[in-house]
């Protein structure tokens, strides 16, 4: 097919049966399955850069439950979503310790953190149903970087790279 | 295989853009959807009022930050038996906003007995400040448990769990 006819096409049965087709598949592959998302902010750096562009894939978690180290995309609207990686399961306790995160009583190896900071944290016991998420990007003031528990259902998925 | 491949992706991405675009220019579009799932809440407890106006006048008019806050947010609902307290809740500005966004997803009504119901739902706040890149976004999930008392609806608690908390 040459370029003319690829720009203006003979409208035929078969090519509208065609276009159609496309269609359906595309209105449930980026409405369903794979989610196209804007990054508009900096607390998954170096991560995930800011503008940058990604596709969820909702299925992670149809068949297995989520699990530490994971980076999630959990809805706050319909329009909106955080990109959070987990870093403690219900039942958990997390303490940040001048910069350093403890699970379970445990410092936590984090190789994806490549800022450091100076957190510090009271002992908080994640409830059921909940995760513990944050950002990869640390250096941030810790007043500016949303964390903390999340319910499981608000998870959409994950990043599909 | 590939050519249906990047069919599919191009028109995704031409449906997702186009799509992003039409919203972005319509903020009344949001703001129905809002006043929407309001009025539903509304005729779900038998309340009467006008609140579409007041939505709408909300929206596109400088509304409060602090007030926004996901934490009042029940309060508001709560105030939206009466629009004008609605609007008065609304606009008692701590700090004055181009534009705030209220959004309610992701709602279910269960009906627990006779006289007995729960409506759950997701609220969320996005507020720009107007002379900051301030920018304050809040989402919780609300519990509303409803009481039918002689033949009406009433609202008889609200719960707010934080987003991330």
């Amino acid at each position: 097919m040459g370029c003319k006819g690829f720009f203006c096409p003979k409208i035929t049965k078969k090519y509208c049966l065609r276009v159609a087709i496309v269609a359906i598949i595309a209105y449930i592959v980026f409405g369903f399955l794979c989610n196209p998302f804007i990054i508009d902010g900096e607390s998954m750096m170096p991560t995930y850069p800011k503008h940058g562009c990604m596709l969820s894939w909702n299925g992670a978690y149809w068949f297995k439950p989520p699990a530490i180290g994971d980076v999630i995309i959990a809805r706050f609207n319909s329009r909106i979503a955080y990109l959070k990686r987990i870093v403690a399961l219900p039942g958990d306790t997390v303490q940040w310790i001048d910069g350093t995160l403890y699970r379970n009583g445990e410092p936590m190896n984090e190789p994806y953190v490549k800022y450091s900071s100076n957190w510090n944290s009271e002992l908080i016991t994640v409830e059921p149903a909940h995760v513990y998420v944050v950002g990869d990007n640390r250096g941030m003031n810790r007043d500016e970087h949303k964390h903390g528990q999340l319910k499981i259902n608000r998870i959409i998925g994950v990043p599909l790279w | 295989m590939v050519k249906w491949l990047l069919a599919v992706l191009m028109l995704g991405v031409i449906v997702w853009a186009g799509w992003f675009l039409y919203q972005n220019s319509r903020p009344e579009a949001q703001v129905l959807k809002q006043v929407q799932a309001l009025e539903g809440l509304l005729n779900f407890t038998g309340t009467e009022g006008n609140i579409q106006e007041v939505v709408r006048m909300e929206m596109l008019s400088n509304v409060p930050a602090p007030e926004c806050k996901v934490d009042n947010i029940h309060a508001l609902i709560n105030s939206t038996y009466n629009p004008t307290s609605f609007a008065s809740a609304v606009l008692r500005c701590g700090k004055m906003c181009d534009f705030v966004k209220v959004r309610f997803s992701h709602i279910e009504i269960s009906i627990n007995s006779s006289d007995s119901a729960t409506v759950t739902l997701e609220a969320s706040v996005d507020a720009k400040a107007q002379q900051s890149s301030e920018r304050l976004m809040d989402s919780a999930d609300l519990t509303l448990n409803y009481l039918k008392i002689n033949g009406n609806w009433k609202l008889s608690q609200v719960s707010a769990d934080q987003m991330l908390k």
